[in-house]
């Protein structure tokens, strides 16, 4: 058994505020387990001590990463991690005091960046290195590996209301403690202090709540002011949000869908009653465990709404969660590798290239500008122009690169557009304009020269049989129309229709009236 | 390239390759990397011998949605085969058409819209889109933007290596910049349509003037074509079948008062009364004689017809 004792990455203002409520405590103890949870990538057996410290058993899992010592450096890495997230989120998390002159087997790591933990106890139980992790807590020298009797007894938590008495009994270590004659110490302070004195030096074993990770991510947590606006709402989830990163990275799930709630502190405002909750809803198209683009998603869901009412409490759920593929290291350099597939872009491994994925940016322009903002053409089998084509909410259609590469889109429709297409204008006018007539010339930045025409189209009588045609409207079910290329040095290349009129529906001829003139496209 | 000119020679003693460095009588070909436009006369002209991969291009035009797409897509349905990424166009003057696109070699999924409501949206969604690695390439129609947000969008470009093209019409450029001629753009151009004449049978073509490059000022525009070669046929073969069918009208016009002056001089004068020697053109069915030999009606009408249209 070879056990890493460091402190919490974090620890929570609740847990030192007692009798808050019984809701308090119980968020502020899955906070508290939430801050064990980055560990539980290494090892499954972590347990919390305390409500100080993090403990991991690594001598079943320390030959997949590499050794002892490459698993230390690892973990220290991680918990570094996990404390930098928790402070560049505003709070700054327990500072521990540097240990000088300490033995090998806690101390510190001049290698390190500055948020590792300067400190840190290993131990064959899970007490010893608690215990080797509080003295070097307390800035004190460790006795090396082999001396464990010599620990102070109040490294011992079972042991601390006894310290003083057995102080004056001239018993200051766990050895002197151990030597005295145990039937005596039992019946004095009785059989627990016995138990717990075996377990750490290993005589007996150890029993442990093992750090569990929730199957549901539902994080509740009380805020430490009210918020009044979004944005400080904004700044509280974000811890949450780092609870939930650690959740998805140990269960490997990428979020689809987030929901944030939150309770207003006040039951009704000028006389009209507030809903107790209100909660925000945040999806993705591609499952990810991103902070920063959750939370820049959630910024600008946030930043376009108003609380009806001050916040006091807010919660985290997550909603809907995919599994996040395993991502195979390639054997090329990066850069030109998968440069040629469409697919590529968005895709996990892209990672190490400056930038965001496609669909992060979609998703943060439908965001703030609107889904129907941001769109993607979609073309369709249909013979008039404002059919051809149509428009879908690009984080939806090119957010995911399946389809986006996919060959049902683009390769049936080019077959069937193929044959005239390059005599399609580039720019389309949808709705149509109506020019204005002159003698009946169409007139578009001055009197247009018909170059080519009349190409007759006459298209959409199944779908104007069912409902009646409109004939103010020209973009009508029913296209009775003639394009022409038209142009004048001004306007340049255009691509205009005279309507024909469509013959009523009782067999009577259309009223005679001038040609309406439409101009739909540009040459661009 | 213009020839040197042998007054801005004077410093040819100082060494020619340092890195960033050129003569300023010569393209200054940077190691910056270059899209080729598609056309040859246009490559040679720009540094480099091509769009340049991030900076910005500023591409003035008389009015929003003429010629932009007839400039870039060919640079662009390179630019898609070889590399993935997507084609953003924030604030565009109107729908571009992807079915036409597509036919051009620009695929349609490959294209995503950005449509915004205010400058400061569309200057936004700009950057935010040069900033993301899933874009190939951004075309902007910024027509208010000041030299100040330009500017961050040409570092944005130059920071991520993106292709950047910026659409804004002559007369807000004037506008918007208190010195007309100051831009932070690498390359500005300006685009116009030619002028069509009347009766040639040709496509209309565009006029590119380059304003600002690295390199020595072009006096001369360049002359591109103007439009799709196969619309440009379309619209040539058309024009030749009208003028044909002109000739035709005016032959037969010709042949008709030639007769009809010879029926005149042949017959007493009360059936020359009914043929007039000119025939109006609009009522082609109303004359009752003069029918030149042999022709069916159908086709006098239609040639007529056709004349008509060319008189108007």
């Amino acid at each position: 058994m070879h056990w890493i004792a460091l402190p919490l990455p974090w620890s929570d203002e609740p847990a030192a505020l007692p009798g808050t409520g019984m809701g308090t405590d119980k968020s502020a103890g899955a906070l508290q387990a939430a801050a064990g949870w980055w560990a539980l990538r290494f090892t499954p057996r972590v347990t919390l001590a305390d409500g100080e410290a993090v403990l991991l058993e690594v001598s079943t899992t320390e030959r997949l990463w590499g050794g002892r010592e490459a698993l230390q450096a690892l973990v220290l890495q991680a918990w570094a991690e996990a404390a930098a997230r928790y402070e560049g989120e505003g709070a700054a998390p327990p500072r521990v005091r540097s240990a000088e002159g300490l033995a090998p087997s806690c101390g510190q790591t001049p290698a390190l960046p500055l948020h590792a933990p300067t400190v840190w106890g290993t131990g064959p139980t899970a007490l010893v290195a608690h215990a080797r992790l509080r003295m070097a807590l307390a800035g004190r020298p460790c006795p090396p590996q082999s001396r464990v009797e010599s620990l102070p007894l109040h490294t011992l938590t079972a042991l601390r209301p006894h310290v003083a008495s057995l102080e004056r009994m001239g018993c200051r270590t766990w050895g002197a403690l151990r030597a005295l004659p145990r039937a005596g110490v039992a019946r004095r302070l009785g059989a627990g202090v016995l138990q717990v004195l075996d377990q750490a030096l290993g005589d007996a074993p150890e029993a442990h709540a093992w750090l569990q990770l929730p199957e549901q991510f539902v994080l509740t947590s009380e805020l430490p002011a009210l918020a009044a606006s979004a944005d400080a709402l904004l700044w509280s989830a974000s811890r949450s949000l780092t609870a939930l990163q650690a959740w998805l990275q140990a269960r490997q799930q990428g979020v689809l869908a987030l929901e944030l709630a939150w309770c207003h502190d006040l039951r009704r405002i000028d006389g009209v009653m507030l809903p107790p909750t209100q909660a925000l809803q945040v999806r993705t198209a591609q499952a990810t465990h991103d902070l920063a683009h959750l939370r820049r998603l959630l910024a600008e869901n946030l930043a376009r709404t108003t609380l009806a009412a001050p916040v006091h409490q807010i919660t985290l759920r997550l909603l809907e969660s995919a599994p996040l593929p395993h991502r195979s290291a390639s054997l090329l350099p990066p850069g030109e590798v998968g440069g040629r597939d469409p697919a590529s872009h968005g895709s996990p491994e892209s990672v190490g290239a400056p930038g965001e994925a496609l669909h992060q940016l979609l998703e943060r322009l439908s965001a703030r500008l609107g889904a129907d903002h941001v769109v993607a053409p979609v073309l369709l089998a249909d013979h008039r122009p404002e059919r051809m084509q149509q428009w879908r909410p690009a984080a939806e259609w090119l957010g995911t690169p399946a389809r986006s590469a996919g060959p049902h889109a683009g390769g049936r429709a080019l077959q069937f557009i193929a044959p005239d297409a390059p005599l399609l204008p580039t720019w389309l006018l949808n709705p149509p304009r109506q020019l204005a007539v002159q003698g009946n010339r169409p007139c578009h930045h001055g009197l247009l020269r018909l170059l080519a025409g009349p190409h007759r189209l006459e298209a959409g009588w199944w779908s104007a049989m069912d409902d009646a045609v409109d004939p103010a409207r020209p973009c009508a079910d029913l296209a009775l129309r003639d394009y022409f290329v038209a142009h004048n040095d001004v306007a340049g290349l255009v691509w205009v229709f005279r309507e024909r009129l469509a013959p009523a529906l009782d067999g009577t001829p259309a009223v005679a009236r001038p040609h309406r003139w439409f101009l739909h496209g540009i040459f661009g | 390239m213009p020839a040197p000119r042998p007054s801005l020679r004077l410093a040819s003693h100082l060494p020619a390759s340092i890195a960033g460095v050129w003569h300023a009588d010569a393209l200054g070909a940077g190691t910056q990397r270059v899209l080729p436009t598609g056309y040859a006369v246009l490559d040679a002209e720009l540094p480099g011998g091509g769009w340049p991969v991030g900076a910005l291009s500023e591409v003035l035009q008389p009015l929003a949605g003429l010629h932009e797409w007839q400039l870039v897509l060919p640079a662009l349905v390179q630019a898609t085969a070889k590399q993935s990424g997507a084609i953003v166009l924030v604030a565009p003057p109107c729908e571009p058409f992807g079915p036409a696109l597509q036919s051009q070699g620009l695929r349609a999924e490959r294209v995503c819209v950005v449509r915004a409501d205010s400058p400061m949206a569309a200057l936004w969604a700009a950057e935010q889109a040069l900033r993301c690695q899933g874009v190939l390439a951004v075309m902007a129609w910024l027509s208010q933007a000041q030299p100040a947000a330009l500017r961050r969008l040409q570092l944005a470009a130059a920071q991520q290596q993106q292709l950047l093209w910026v659409f804004r019409s002559v007369a807000a450029s004037l506008q918007a910049l208190q010195m007309p001629h100051a831009s932070p753009a690498q390359l500005r151009l300006q685009v116009q349509g030619l002028a069509l004449p009347g009766d040639a049978a040709a496509a209309p073509g565009m006029q590119v003037q380059i304003l600002k490059r690295r390199g020595p000022p072009l006096a001369q525009a360049l002359h591109l074509p103007g439009c799709h070669p196969q619309l440009a046929q379309v619209l040539v073969a058309q024009a030749e079948r009208r003028r044909a069918a002109q000739e035709a009208a005016r032959a037969l016009l010709a042949g008709r008062q030639a007769a009809s002056v010879r029926v005149a001089g042949a017959l007493a004068g009360a059936l020359a009364r009914h043929v007039p020697p000119v025939q109006p053109p609009g009522q082609p069915g109303e004359q009752p004689g003069g029918r030149p030999g042999g022709r069916p009606e159908g086709s006098r009408h239609a040639l007529d017809r056709s004349a008509i249209a060319l008189v108007r």
